[in-house]
Formats: C-alpha cells, sequence, structure tokens
C-alpha cells in the first residue's frame, strides 16, 4: 500500500515522463546549468555582491531600483548574447565591473540614484551578454532563463543580507572593507585577462 | 479522471505557465483582494476555454511566443507595482489566459476528454492564482517595510526570465 502511494507521489510529481513536455518543461534540461552559470564564474559572482552590498549601503530607493532593475537589463544584454551580436571585450567589462562596484562599496560612493543606476545597468548588458552567448545548445531555454535570473538574484539577496551590517558602525567599516577586497578580485582578473600575471587563465 | 489529472498536472510542468499564473496572482494581489478578486475566477475561466479552441482551431502560431511575452508583461506589472484600470487588468488576463489554455490544450489528443482536461486546467490555474493573490495580499498587509518590495523583485524576475527565454527561444527556434 505504502509503495503504491509513493508510486503515485512519484507520478504525479514527474509527470513529464509520461507526457508532452520533452523539451519544453524539462527541468534537467537547462535548470542546473543556468543556476551554475553565474555562481561557477567568481568574477560575476563578486560585481553580483557588489551591487547587493552597495544597494544596501544606498539604502532606500537605490535598494530596491538597482536589483528590480539589473535583472531586466541583465536579460537584454543576456538576448544580445544568445541572438550571438557581437559585444567587444566582455570579460574584460565584467572584471572592470567588480573593481567599479568594488571601489563605490569601499568609497561607500554616494552618487545621484540615477547615475548608479545607468553605471550597474552598464555592467549588467555585459553580464548577460556573456551568460547568453555562453548558453549551452541543447539547454531549454526557459528552464536556462529561470536557472540563471534566480542565481543572479541570489547573489544579490546575499549582498544586500550582508548589507544589513551596515547598521552598525563596524559592520559599516567591514562592508567597505569588503568593497576593498571585491576591487582587489576585480584587478586580479582584469590582469589575468591581460596576461599581466604569468600562468592565470580565469 | 485521468484526464482531470492530465489538465491538472499540464501547466504545473512547465515554466512559462506557472510563472505566469504565479506574476498574475502577485499582480491581484497587488491591487487588492477586495478589487480584483472577480480575476481570480476570470483567468482560469479564460485559460480553460483557450484550451477547449486549441481543439477548435488548431494550429496557430506563435502562441508560445505570446506566452512568454505574457511572462514579461504580467512581471514588469507586478515590478512597476502602478494600480492599473481594471478594464485593463481584466483585457489582460483574458487575452493571454486564453493563450495559456491554448498551448496546453494543444497538448491534448483527440482521445482525451476536453471537458476533464479543462476543468483540471482550471483547477491547476485557480490555486496557483488564488494562493498567490493572497499570499501577496497577507504579505503586504504586514506592513514590513522590505515585503513590498520582495514582490516587485520577484515580478522583475519573472519578467527578465520571459525576456531571456523570448531572446534565446528565437534563436534556437520556439518550441524547444
Amino acid at each position: 500500500m505504502k509503495t503504491s502511494r509513493f508510486a503515485l507521489a512519484v507520478c504525479l510529481l514527474f509527470p513529464a515522463l509520461a507526457f508532452a513536455h520533452i523539451g519544453q518543461g524539462d527541468i534537467g534540461g537547462g535548470l542546473v546549468a543556468g543556476f551554475k552559470h553565474p555562481i561557477l564564474g567568481l568574477d560575476h559572482v563578486i560585481a553580483m555582491v557588489a551591487v547587493g552590498l552597495w544597494g544596501a549601503q544606498l539604502g532606500r530607493p537605490a535598494i530596491w531600483v538597482l536589483p528590480v532593475t539589473f535583472p531586466l537589463v541583465m536579460a537584454f544584454g543576456g538576448i544580445l548574447g544568445g541572438l550571438g551580436l557581437p559585444l567587444p571585450g566582455v570579460e574584460i567589462a565584467i572584471a572592470l565591473s567588480a573593481v567599479a562596484l568594488g571601489l563605490m562599496v569601499a568609497f561607500a560612493a554616494r552618487p545621484p540614484l540615477w547615475l548608479a543606476g545607468i553605471l550597474v545597468a552598464f555592467f549588467a548588458i555585459f553580464h548577460g551578454h556573456a551568460h547568453g552567448a555562453e548558453l549551452p545548445d541543447t539547454a531549454n531555454a526557459i528552464s536556462y532563463a529561470v536557472g540563471f535570473v534566480v542565481a543572479t538574484g541570489l547573489l544579490h539577496a546575499l549582498g544586500i543580507l550582508i548589507g544589513v551590517a551596515q547598521r552598525w558602525r563596524g559592520g559599516a567599516y567591514a562592508l567597505r572593507g569588503g568593497g576593498a577586497v571585491i576591487a582587489l578580485g576585480g584587478l586580479f582578473f582584469l590582469a589575468s585577462h591581460f596576461s599581466i600575471l604569468p600562468g592565470l587563465d580565469a | 479522471m485521468n484526464h482531470f489529472n492530465a489538465g491538472f498536472v499540464h501547466p504545473l510542468t512547465a515554466f512559462e505557465h506557472v510563472l505566469a499564473f504565479a506574476a498574475v496572482g502577485l499582480l491581484i494581489g497587488q491591487h487588492g483582494l477586495q478589487k480584483a478578486q472577480f480575476l481570480i475566477l476570470i483567468f482560469p475561466l479564460a485559460v480553460a476555454l483557450g484550451a477547449a479552441g486549441a481543439r477548435a482551431l488548431p494550429g496557430l502560431p506563435l502562441v508560445a511566443a505570446t506566452n512568454l511575452v505574457s511572462l514579461i508583461l504580467f512581471g514588469a506589472l507586478t515590478a512597476l507595482a502602478k494600480p492599473l484600470p481594471h478594464a485593463a487588468l481584466l483585457a489582460f488576463c483574458c487575452a493571454f489566459g486564453l493563450t495559456h489554455g491554448y498551448a496546453n490544450g494543444s497538448a491534448t489528443t483527440a482521445q482525451t476528454s476536453m471537458l476533464a482536461f479543462a476543468a483540471g486546467l482550471f483547477a491547476a490555474t485557480f490555486l496557483v492564482v488564488a494562493y498567490g493573490a493572497a499570499a501577496a495580499q497577507y504579505l503586504l498587509q504586514r506592513k514590513i517595510s522590505w515585503i513590498d518590495i520582495a514582490v516587485r523583485v520577484a515580478g522583475s524576475w519573472i519578467a527578465a526570465i520571459g525576456l531571456m527565454a523570448l531572446a534565446i527561444g528565437m534563436r534556437g527556434g520556439l518550441g524547444r
């Protein structure tokens, strides 16, 4: 009895096995690839966390403008990448974005909101382009998009969550220190793209 | 009964349908159940009708693309969080409810009982929309400072997913 119930539950949970959803709802065909893509590139990760940290430093309304705008602009970049339109210097721009955003956090910079938005959106296009261009051909489009947007969003959320430390004076300094570390990391990736550091292929 | 189950489970196994239903729910919750409650019934009804329409008028083009466009629209409206006139909400829900239903109905065969399939489809859509709306309404009423932002961020994620999937799909041919 128990086994048959379990079997029923499995059938209800995985109807894709029996239905006309091959290549349409197959969750394995891209979800994991899309989710892993923004997380496995450390240059992406530090830049995304920096977006969250900066948003937390800026407070309202930036804290919602940045994470709401970023996925949309990134998706736009993803379209360019997905359609195969070339964008020069993508990897360099991504490393530069970590440097720039890290510096903003390190100096707790407070530019006008529109300027912060444009800066973040500019880099978001490059991040999206890289994800879109590196889409595996076998991947299911919507599963890949779900994985990739959710992973990016969770990285922002991580930055915002760490940014709660902003409320305490010591925490605020720690955040700025974190921004400096991110900027240094970006410099490292930048240098490795220009092969200034021997033996490094980021 | 099997055909009811098929209709119930079919939209729930595809992100493009579940995410659109969830976005409609969030949108209704943002507008407040008092005012927008009628859509919780209208939208699933449109979906069920759309499924029947797939039987009557098979082979319409660009349905999958239209459904992704609906993700962008419903997600973006949730992200904007601006109150809309009810006529606009009603029009969007009817139009895109029909196309989502159509896509699900296209997956049936001549042996499928359309009545049972559409009933299952209605039930699944209703549950997702109703729970989405109730959750959004409940959370927004808590007056926690970051909740309204979280709902809007969820909308922007859904819109971004639609945008991205549409682009990838255009490259590789939709229906992949």
